[in-house]
């Protein structure tokens, strides 16, 4: 028993150090970007035109042009970055809990809609994380292949010292991308250069072709989260408005203006319009000057997409009262 | 001084058997906040394995 003793107080003093650590991770965690979209959909009402999405959405909504555009509409954006369609089905769903709104508009790029979403507890960080507390049964989907996962996905959510362990890694990658800097000043620029970031995104073009011809060809269902965020919509009888988003033209000229990406298209379109859907092609709505980045739209960008899209939308919907039988084009 | 502070290292890393006499007892509840720490620091320097950085953006 005494040589328990000291092992039983050194593991109470560790769980009660990892404790304090924790409560201080959630007290820091309180103001991460997810939960200010919280925090906005609390202070939301009914009919509103609610936005859903990644990077690309958040940065594409100009609240004052949108109403500009849409005289007497209410934007909500809820589009959030660096998250993939799992975790905007996550925020789909709890907005739903809260607001009924008028339209849905669900933003994306490239071959997302049909994109492989299973996830590992490795991606699952920074606005990801919101996977573990914002319908985190949705989220939990993603983990229940197996009981490991699933005890891993628990643990997670459970711990805020896992769950935000981003907020900690920024910080150390900073220091270390710092101390990396020491005496070489071209280093931090490259590092903050969002193009450079960004183009790791871009997939290899014999790789996309392929990809969306297999779509085609296979007649694939688009990924599990779109799927049920087009038959929630689409019992709940709310119009959803599938978004092209805007993408600089040399993005377009590689990928987009293809043969391959217009059959993708369409059999897209097709699959949404079978859900009541609506598709909008707005990827070369805005010029090249209106991106801050290779991705991103700038200010600008964003008041020019936000009025012609408020514009679209307000001419849509009062065309389209009842669920529609044909994607406007 | 530099051959202490050696020796604590070796210690902590277990290089070394022999306690440094400025370290607590092994039986010292305070190696409990030592492994606490190191669990901390480990989740904090592990990095992250995806390719794309989703932190800051």
């Amino acid at each position: 028993m005494r040589a328990i003793s000291p092992l039983l107080f050194q593991l109470g003093l560790a769980a009660t150090m990892l404790l304090g650590v924790n409560i201080a991770i959630a007290r820091l965690s309180q103001n991460t970007i997810p939960r200010q979209h919280l925090r906005a959909l609390e202070r939301s009402h009914d009919n509103e035109v609610l936005f859903v999405g990644n990077s690309q959405m958040a940065d594409a909504i100009h609240p004052e042009a949108f109403v500009t555009g849409w005289p007497g509409s209410h934007p909500l954006n809820m589009g959030i970055g660096a998250t993939l369609p799992v975790e905007h089905l996550q925020v789909l769903s709890a907005s739903l809990d809260k607001v009924r709104p008028k339209i849905v508009c669900y933003g994306f790029f490239d071959l997302q809609l049909n994109s492989e979403t299973r996830s590992n507890w490795q991606d699952v960080i920074g606005n990801r994380a919101l996977t573990y507390y914002v319908r985190p049964d949705i989220g939990a989907r993603n983990f229940d292949d197996n009981l490991w996962r699933k005890a891993v996905f628990r643990l997670i959510a459970t711990a805020p010292l896992l769950r935000e362990r981003s907020l900690l890694w920024a910080r150390v990658n900073a220091l270390r991308a710092d101390l990396a800097a020491l005496g070489m000043p071209h280093v931090k620029a490259q590092r903050d250069d969002p193009n450079r970031r960004f183009a790791q995104l871009e997939t290899q073009l014999d790789v996309f072709t392929l990809r969306s011809r297999q779509v085609v060809a296979d007649e694939a269902p688009m990924a599990w989260p779109v799927r049920d965020m087009l038959q929630d919509l689409c019992d709940r009888q709310i119009p959803l408005y599938v978004v092209e988003m805007p993408i600089p033209s040399a993005h377009r000229r590689t990928y987009y203006e293809t043969p391959a990406w217009a059959e993708y298209r369409a059999y897209v379109r097709q699959r949404i319009a079978e859900k009541g859907g609506y598709f909008i092609e707005a990827s070369a709505w805005v010029e090249d000057s209106g991106f801050a980045d290779n991705l991103h739209l700038n200010k600008r960008g964003a008041a020019d997409f936000s009025r012609r899209l408020a514009a679209f939308l307000a001419n849509s919907t009062a065309a389209v009262t009842e669920p529609p039988s044909q994607s406007p084009q | 001084m530099f051959g202490r502070l050696k020796h604590i290292f070796e210690y902590l890393g277990g290089a070394a058997d022999d306690k440094p006499r400025v370290l607590p007892s092994p039986a010292s509840p305070w190696w409990g906040l030592w492994w606490a720490a190191l669990i901390v620091s480990a989740i904090a320097f592990s990095g992250q394995a995806s390719k794309f950085i989703y932190i800051d953006f």
